[in-house]
């Protein structure tokens, strides 16, 4: 697990976004006007953090050599269920919606792991499936609560200084760190990633891990959801969530994990992730036109992940 | 037992159509005036065309999920060059989609980038670009020329449009292809086993590109026909098409795996598809949106039924070992 | 003047400062069964990937049918007239058997691919062989001896003058055997010359005409079978060394039978590979199983592992009986099972060794749920000394170590496991001698200890030397038992050959 040391290609594809975050920090510091300021930093957490969180779900699934595409649907119906719930003043049944979301995890965990299908078109199909149900049942739109004390207690920093987004992101990803660097499933984890067959003849328990693989992405989802919703107090089906696994795989990239499977580079994805919010918000206050910005964007993202995959492959041969 | 699973794996999707097409009926006997078939028919081949090129892509063992982008934006090429000439106004979009076919190709085979990942990239970065191009809004024209407009809304005879007409020649040409040239071979060769491809002297990653270019140039030729239809270009048109183009190949029959998969069943999935859109359009009980939902489901259904038909086939077969 | 479809003249090739292949110079005649024998790692592989094309020689010159040749590709070899059977068989399963025979070379008539004339000329090559398959079946349907069969068409049909054999035997039963020699008694009246590489003594010495014998990457002889006696082949291939290996190591054998029964097999079946096998392992013991390659010893231990699940028997453990379904059931039970394959089913490749040595000792390293890293290194340590591991760290990706050593690692994951019960499949396989010499030691300490071990083995010295017992196998059956005194390697081999076309159930 501390192989890094060892190669410098492997290095390289393993810190490379921690790298390049640090470089990209330090250049808009001086080139960009207004960027190291308060409001940008707290501006900078807040978009990420839900990207962030969606993102070490992502790292899971993909350490374990599959995808899921279907994460920011998952947001978008934890969410609006949830909103559903609060509107009509029952703050218990909010908890129906982690089951909903879990229980759409189980099926996906299920279908890769026991029946075997390419979990590219199983999540595709439930990436439409949940989007579906999360326009559906909201009816016509928006779904908004009228709830100041909840939203006051999304909105208040911990202590006065750290948001609570931040703070629950940062619970999340020392638990997550933990769990894969020091608990026998990060183990099980990079060992079928490695090589499936060989993990199953050394007695792991294959479909467990993928499961809690799959499981940990719902929730991860699930609270990212719940989040968004509880900073604004609603949810839009349509929107919450949109094209948010695309950052989620690209940051997962980048920060090192093999798309093949493999070691989940918790602190990585998690560095991905900044460095792509970096670099959006890098294009914004340069003020360049929204769409350019999406498309820039968009192809940064993969400008970063394609060199990675690159690296590692040509590592193989 | 294996002659059973046999017949109902190559007459499932049949016998799928034949339900819906029944469904369709019971629920709104509109459903089966020549006026809504028609339309239906016109609506599919759109949907067909895209279907087609995946059918390709998905027998050489690959996915293409760039589709639904360069769908959108040989629309909004066929709009924007219409003001300048005919000929253009067809060429341009084929020719883009095209060169984004050959884009994929070689990202999945020069760079070894997994398809699913270099298609989604280049379909996130085509998206991108027609929103830059179309300023976010539908993007409309005054007029077309009267030869544009014939190609989505023409009519060879009363009922029977252009656009069914040239999908019917889209499905013979990838037809006789796949069966009766060597280059469509290649692709049942190549998803069948690459490594055997490569060393039997099929040229996998040519072959891996023609599929992509056929994929995206398919896709092309659908976004020109529904922007010739409707006589705009929406930004997020084509959006879920890949979804309806997988699902329609799969039901068809074809293995995601690849190496097998027929361009007849591929054919019945659109229809199914298609018979299943029209038919939400024409029923009052559920907001339009819970489509893909029901799209999505079936989906799901079928990949899950040929899973298990998979693995019960398998362990038939004697000389397989279990599988863990 | 001799008349050679090929000739090889000096052919050196080096990997990484590793001569895998040191000045070999050697000739096939037309028409002429040559067996390429070796142990593994003599050159055997590389050879041949020289000759068809795979890679490219450093130095030296290959001559194919008179003229000078160099294969840049796998297929112009193909096309210059010398074609390949893999144990892999590289043919595409869903397509038909003609069109598997014909791809890349489709027949075509004014309206594209002629599908009637296809199968007409597959039908007539197979019809020339006078074998029973229909061509317009799917690949799929047909045995692996059939597909070697159909493999053979194909190389007819592309004209070929010389066709290699790797290991073609392993997966085939002994009718199966039968009909491909038959086949290859044709390509001979075809003058078609052909280049076998296996293992397996008896074969060599039923069907060739001719041995070349590889050792350490040069060219020992080459030795008309007749006037070779298989004790000096083997000397050749093995050398002097590690004869005397026969007479270093003698562990005794013990009688354990009247030691509590862990392990009681019985009437396990599994269509084709085991046919009511039987057998009774006790504690501490080392048994044995003996038989050719595809005698159903690997299969029967899968069984075993719940890898595979038998058609009908059954498995008591301790006396109980159990019903495995999958290794992870086995593997609570302790039992382990060091496989044969290590790159499929052994290693991870990115991680590092101690992460591979400890992949099954993890309940032994944890505290209140978290691994203890240093328990962690502990155990890789002992293992990577005791093995004599070489590494420079035990941070190391195992990725990067020779197949020796990963062989050790693999090895060392199993017994750190300290298991009730191992299975060891071909464990010295690609090891050298000095590692030989720790392992089997290793495998008598372990006896000792109480646990009880089932090895598998192609070496028959190595079953001589390390077993109490051991059981014949021979087409999935079980022949014999051997213990005691009777232990030799003349026993076994008698035993398989005066079993012959075992009963087909």
């Amino acid at each position: 697990m501390n192989a890094a040391l060892i190669s410098p290609r492997i290095f390289l594809s393993k810190y490379v976004a921690a790298i390049a975050l640090c470089i990209l920090v330090l250049f808009n510091v001086f080139f960009t006007s207004h960027f190291a300021s308060w409001v940008t930093f707290t501006n900078l957490f807040t978009q990420a953090t839900k990207v962030a969180l969606v993102g070490l779900g992502m790292t899971f699934i993909i350490a374990s050599g599959g995808i899921d595409i279907s994460v920011g649907s998952a947001m978008g119906l934890g969410s609006v269920i949830a909103a559903i719930a609060i509107l009509n003043g029952n703050l218990l049944v909010v908890f129906v919606s982690i089951v909903i979301i879990l229980g759409f995890s189980v099926l996906s965990g299920y279908l890769d792991s026991k029946l075997m299908i390419l979990p590219l078109v199983s999540t595709l199909a439930l990436m439409y499936i949940m989007r579906g149900l999360a326009r559906g049942i909201s009816g016509r739109g928006t779904v908004t609560y009228n709830n100041p004390e909840l939203t006051k207690f999304f909105i208040t920093p911990i202590g006065g200084v750290i948001p609570m987004h931040f703070f629950v992101l940062l619970v999340v990803a020392v638990v997550m760190y933990i769990v894969v660097n020091k608990m026998k499933f990060g183990f099980d984890l990079e060992a079928y990633g490695n090589n499936r067959i060989a993990a199953t003849i050394s007695g792991i328990n294959t479909s467990k891990t993928i499961m809690i693989c799959y499981i940990i992405c719902g929730i991860m989802c699930w609270i990212g959801g719940v989040l968004v919703m509880g900073m604004v107090g609603s949810a839009d089906p349509a929107r919450v969530g949109l094209d948010v696994e695309v950052d989620a795989i690209a940051a997962t990239v980048v920060g090192g994990t093999p798309i093949t499977g493999g070691h989940p580079n918790i602190i990585g994805t998690i560095c991905g992730v900044f460095l792509l919010q970096v670099i959006t918000m890098m294009v914004n206050m340069n003020n360049v036109a929204y769409a350019y910005s999406l498309m820039i964007r968009q192809a940064s993202l993969f400008l970063l992940s394609f060199p990675i995959i690159c690296l590692r492959n040509r590592g193989k041969q | 037992m294996e002659k059973t699973i046999t017949f109902l794996n190559e007459n499932i999707a049949l016998l799928g159509l034949v339900v819906v097409l029944i469904l369709g009926v019971l629920i709104n006997p509109l459903f089966s005036t020549p006026e809504n078939l028609s339309n239906l028919l016109r609506t599919t081949s759109i949907t067909g065309f895209v279907a087609i090129g995946m059918t390709f892509v998905i027998l050489c063992g690959s996915i293409d999920l760039s589709v639904s982008s360069v769908f959108s934006l040989s629309g909004f090429l066929f709009i924007y060059f219409s003001q300048q000439s005919d000929m253009l106004a067809i060429l341009m979009p084929l020719v883009v989609g095209v060169t984004i076919g050959v884009v994929n190709g070689v990202l999945i085979t020069r760079f070894a980038i997994p398809a699913f990942i270099g298609t989604l990239a280049t379909m996130l970065f085509v998206r991108g670009l027609v929103l830059v191009l179309t300023n976010e809004n539908t993007y409309k024209v005054k007029i077309l020329s009267s030869v544009l407009y014939y190609f989505g809304r023409g009519d060879i005879v009363q009922y029977v449009s252009f656009p069914l007409v040239m999908f019917t020649i889209a499905l013979l040409i990838a037809s006789y292809i796949l069966r009766r040239r060597t280059v469509g071979r290649a692709m049942y060769i190549v998803g069948g086993n690459a490594e055997a491809a490569k060393m039997m002297g099929v040229n996998v990653s040519t072959t891996l590109i023609i599929a992509h270019v056929i994929s995206s140039f398919m896709a092309s030729v659908g976004g020109i026909v529904l922007a010739s239809r409707v006589g705009a270009a929406y930004p997020l048109s084509g959006t879920g098409y890949e979804l309806i183009a997988i699902a329609a190949v799969v039901i068809g029959g074809a293995r995601l795996s690849g190496g097998v998969g027929r361009i007849s069943g591929t054919c019945i999935g659109v229809l199914i598809m298609g018979a299943f859109s029209n038919i939400f359009n024409l029923q009052g009980f559920l907001d339009p949106v819970w489509e893909f939902v029901v799209v999505g489901t079936v989906l799901l259904v079928v990949v899950v039924m040929q899973a298990v038909v998979t693995n019960v086939g398998l362990q038939s077969i004697s000389n397989q070992k279990a599988i863990f | 003047m001799e008349d050679y479809i090929l000739e090889i003249q000096n052919l050196t090739k080096k990997f990484e400062g590793v001569t895998a292949v040191d000045d070999v110079s050697f000739s096939i005649q037309r028409g002429e069964i040559h067996a390429l024998m070796g142990q593994n790692g003599a050159g055997k592989s590389t050879i041949i990937k020289i000759i068809t094309g795979i890679y490219r020689a450093d130095s030296g010159k290959i001559i194919y049918d008179g003229k000078e040749c160099s294969f840049h590709t796998a297929l112009s070899a193909q096309h210059a007239g010398i074609s390949t059977v893999y144990q892999e068989l590289n043919m595409i399963p869903y397509l038909t058997v003609s069109e598997n025979i014909f791809v890349g070379r489709y027949p075509y008539n004014r309206t594209g691919i002629d599908w009637r004339a296809m199968n007409d000329a597959a039908q007539k090559l197979v019809e020339g062989l006078g074998v029973d398959i229909d061509v317009r079946k799917p690949l799929s349907v047909y045995g692996t001896a059939k597909k070697q069969i159909i493999y053979i068409l194909r190389a007819i049909s592309l004209k070929s003058k010389l066709i290699v054999f790797d290991e073609p035997t392993s997966s085939l039963d002994s009718n199966e055997v039968d009909l491909l020699f038959g086949i290859i008694d044709r390509l001979k009246k075809d003058d078609i010359a052909v280049l076998f590489i296996t293992h397996r003594l008896d074969e060599v010495y039923r069907k060739c005409d001719c041995i070349s014998i590889l050792k350490d990457g040069k060219y020992e002889g080459k030795y008309l079978v007749k006037e070779l006696s298989q004790y000096d082949l083997l000397r050749k291939m093995v050398g002097e060394a590690n004869l005397n290996l026969e007479y270093k190591i003698q562990r005794e054998r013990q009688d354990l039978k009247d030691q509590e029964c862990v392990l009681d097999i019985r009437n396990i079946t599994r269509v084709p590979y085991v046919r009511n096998v039987s057998f009774r392992m006790y504690k501490g013991e080392v048994l044995g199983l003996a038989g050719l390659l595809g005698s159903g010893r690997t299969e029967t231990v899968r069984i075993i592992f719940g890898c595979d699940i038998p058609d009908s028997g059954e498995i008591l453990l301790g006396g109980q009986k159990v019903n495995f379904v999958s290794p992870k059931d086995a593997v609570g039970e302790g039992i382990a099972f060091c496989t044969e394959n290590r790159r499929e089913e052994g290693l991870f490749p990115n991680m590092s060794v101690q992460d591979n040595i400890v992949a099954c000792s993890l309940p032994k390293v944890i505290d209140t749920g978290y691994i203890n890293a240093k328990k962690l290194q502990k155990i890789s340590s002992e293992y990577i000394s005791k093995l004599s591991i070489k590494t420079t760290s035990d941070q190391q990706l195992i990725k990067n170590l020779s197949g020796g050593n990963q062989q050790k690692v693999i090895l060392s994951r199993w017994l750190a496991m300290e298991p009730k019960i191992m299975i060891l499949d071909e464990p010295t396989r690609g090891i050298d001698v000095g590692g030989k010499i720790e392992i089997e030691n290793l495998i008598g300490e372990f006896s000792n200890r109480g646990i009880s071990i089932l090895l598998i083995s192609s070496e028959l010295g190595e079953l001589v030397r390390n077993c109490d017992r051991i059981i014949v196998l021979r087409d999935g059956c079980v022949l014999g038992e051997l213990g005691g005194n009777d232990i030799s390697e003349r026993n076994i081999m008698v035993m398989i050959s005066q079993n012959s076309a075992v009963s087909q159930n």
